[in-house]
């Protein structure tokens, strides 16, 4: 509700924060206790930030004792003097009252600085020695205006409340001199609680920095570290170093990188397909690919079928070449695609290819053949080999 | 990149630029450990890079693309102000097409991804001293990208003789993105190895002075990393 009391007090009682608004409210509308206590339990109730409460606080100043004393007593002052006047339901409709006032001053003294260095301001301006009309003047007479407004309710509150003629209407008299309390209180400390609400924010600001912070470095170690400790196991072999700095790297980059555009759905060109492919044959055999494309197009069902038919011939070559690297080349052409896979391995006599070489027969032929396309294979025992795919585009439909 | 015997001949003076110490450290030691080459210096960053390259005169510098401070085409600018007959190597982990074109349009005479085998960094280090042009198949496949397509005929100042490559110099190109050594594209295109060479230089100066509109587009279109995130 205003300072976050109920709320408060009903988690220290594991009750509805709900139920105990209900009860402040039903309270302060019979008698104005309810005011009263919502103070009390305001000034005891420790601040979450930083675990003191306002009365510890209050307690430990001297000089708040004090003031808390002194009004205190002015009011006891004043409702004795009431009493003798009238009848004794006045005194117990307003004993209830001049506790939340006292305890009032104690918040005040402990609430926001912002306030006090606006009033030391105004004091100054009142006294002509300070610069007039700046920003911070107009604040200190905004803050002034305010802190009178708030007063002067309070005043008119209380003194409802202190107005024996309205007795014959108690109930309702007692009622309006509540909300008149209320929102000169309110007026009051409205800064703080501004205060408060933008430190709440900030701190989950914050927060959101810190689970950032959490989820990078919990990225780091699944990744890195575990790499570089794998790296670190397998030191002796330099290949699967090699292949999984490479792989460590892809991923490093791409989650750099790529954070933004992870919504899209992946791989719909043929130069990310390539890449796929790229990836995956060196992650599995741990030689190079160096792909190389040049222009892009759309991933149909034809090029779907080449990129499967590279994948094989890309394949075929970290198998069997010897090689260490493989070169793919793409390339997108008005009316034609072609992809060279090349590399510079032992190579083999086309001519005389023994059943082990079916896998480029039968999935890279065959395949090209069923989508319109055609596959060349050039080599030589010595020469490496080159695996030529080539797809006519289809026209745009 | 060709395959001849180097061991004959007189060390290789190259200079080192990498912001990366330890990289420098690695290449250092691959590249000394056959003899071919020795480290006449390196450096970190611009300002000293470009001090130290006046200073030791090497016959090439290999330096890294991707540097703060304007990185490694600010180098070749500054070094190529002072002393115009030094030549560079551009290096770089991959990918970022910007920088690669900016190194070679600033003055380098080739680029090589980090990847590349030692064999092959040393022949390209060789190539480029002697003033060759050296691409690899992913510079090959930045230029025939940036050169694709049509020029606009409205380019007011398309020039034919710079903004267009000719159709053998394509094949070069393609040769190249295929992985094959100069060598190899020449015996495939029945024609010599100097002649290759030839064709390779002469992409390499249209890359540096062509007005193309679309080299800049395309490598903007390229940028991997976003300009501000």
């Amino acid at each position: 509700m205003l300072g976050g009391v109920a709320a408060a007090l009903a988690v220290k009682l594991d009750i509805n924060p709900l139920a105990a608004r209900i009860a402040f409210a039903v309270l302060t509308f019979v008698g104005g206790a309810g005011l009263a206590l919502y103070v009390l339990v305001w000034l005891c109730l420790p601040a979450e930030a930083n675990g003191h409460s306002i009365a510890r606080l209050a307690l430990a100043d001297g000089k708040t004792v004090g003031l808390v004393a002194a009004v205190a007593s002015g009011l006891v002052a004043a409702m004795v003097a009431v009493a003798a006047l009238g009848s004794s339901p006045v005194v117990d409709a307003l004993s209830p009252g001049l506790v939340s006032l006292a305890g009032l001053v104690a918040v005040w003294r402990h609430a926001a600085p912002e306030d006090r260095e606006a009033a030391n301001r105004f004091a100054l301006l009142v006294s002509g020695s300070g610069p007039s009309a700046t920003p911070a003047n107009r604040r200190a007479l905004f803050a002034a205006a305010r802190l009178l407004a708030g007063a002067g309710l309070i005043a008119l509150g209380t003194s409802t409340l202190l107005a024996p003629k309205h007795l014959n209407g108690a109930d309702l008299a007692v009622a309006f001199a509540a909300i008149g309390v209320v929102a000169g209180v309110s007026l009051i400390l409205a800064p703080w609680w501004l205060r408060l609400g933008r430190e709440l924010s900030a701190e989950r600001r914050q927060r959101a920095r810190a689970e950032e912070r959490a989820e990078m470095a919990a990225h780091l170690h699944d990744s890195v570290l575990q790499t570089l400790a794998l790296i670190q196991r397998s030191a002796g072999d330099p290949q699967q170093v090699q292949r999984l700095a490479r792989a460590q790297e892809r991923e490093l980059r791409s989650w750099l990188f790529d954070q933004g555009r992870e919504q899209k759905v992946e791989a719909v060109g043929l130069a990310a397909a390539l890449n796929a492919v790229q990836q995956d044959v060196e992650d599995d055999h741990g030689l190079r690919v160096d792909l190389v494309t040049v222009g892009d197009a759309p991933l149909d069902e034809d090029l779907a079928a080449l990129v499967a038919a590279t994948r094989e011939a890309v394949v075929n070559a970290a198998k069997w070449s010897g090689a260490d690297v493989v070169f793919v080349y793409a390339e997108v052409e008005p009316d034609e695609i072609s992809v060279f896979v090349r590399d510079k391995g032992k190579g083999f006599d086309p001519s005389a290819v023994a059943g082990d070489r079916k896998g480029l027969s039968e999935s890279v032929h065959a395949r090209m053949h069923r989508h319109g396309g055609a596959a060349a294979v050039r080599s030589g025992p010595g020469e490496g080999t080159e695996v030529r795919l080539t797809m006519p585009k289809r026209p745009a439909a | 990149m060709t395959n001849t015997e180097h061991q004959s001949r007189a060390p290789l003076k190259v200079f080192l630029v990498d912001d990366h110490q330890l990289f420098r450290a690695g290449v250092r030691h691959e590249i000394t450990g056959t003899g071919e080459a020795e480290v006449v210096g390196e450096a970190g960053d611009v300002a000293t890079a470009t001090e130290r390259i006046c200073q030791s005169a090497p016959d090439v510098v290999l330096l890294d693309v991707h540097m703060p401070d304007g990185g490694g085409p600010q180098v070749v600018r500054q070094v190529l102000e002072r002393q115009p007959g030094t030549r560079f190597l551009a290096l770089s982990v991959s990918d970022a097409a910007e920088d690669v074109i900016e190194s070679i349009r600033a003055g380098a005479r080739g680029y090589v991804t980090k990847t590349i085998s030692t064999p092959e960094l040393l022949d390209a280090l060789r190539l480029v001293a002697e003033g060759d042009a050296v691409f690899s198949p992913r510079l090959a496949g930045f230029v025939l990208d940036a050169f694709a397509g049509l020029p606009e005929p409205a380019a007011v100042h398309f020039d034919p003789e710079l903004d267009q490559l000719t159709g053998r110099e394509r094949e070069v190109l393609r040769l190249i993105a295929r992985g094959y050594a100069y060598k190899e594209i020449a015996r495939e295109l029945y024609i010599s190895v100097k002649t290759v060479e030839s064709h390779v230089s002469a992409v390499l100066r249209k890359l540096q002075l062509s007005n193309r509109h679309q080299l800049t587009r395309w490598a903007m279109e390229r940028r991997l990393v976003p300009p501000t995130p």
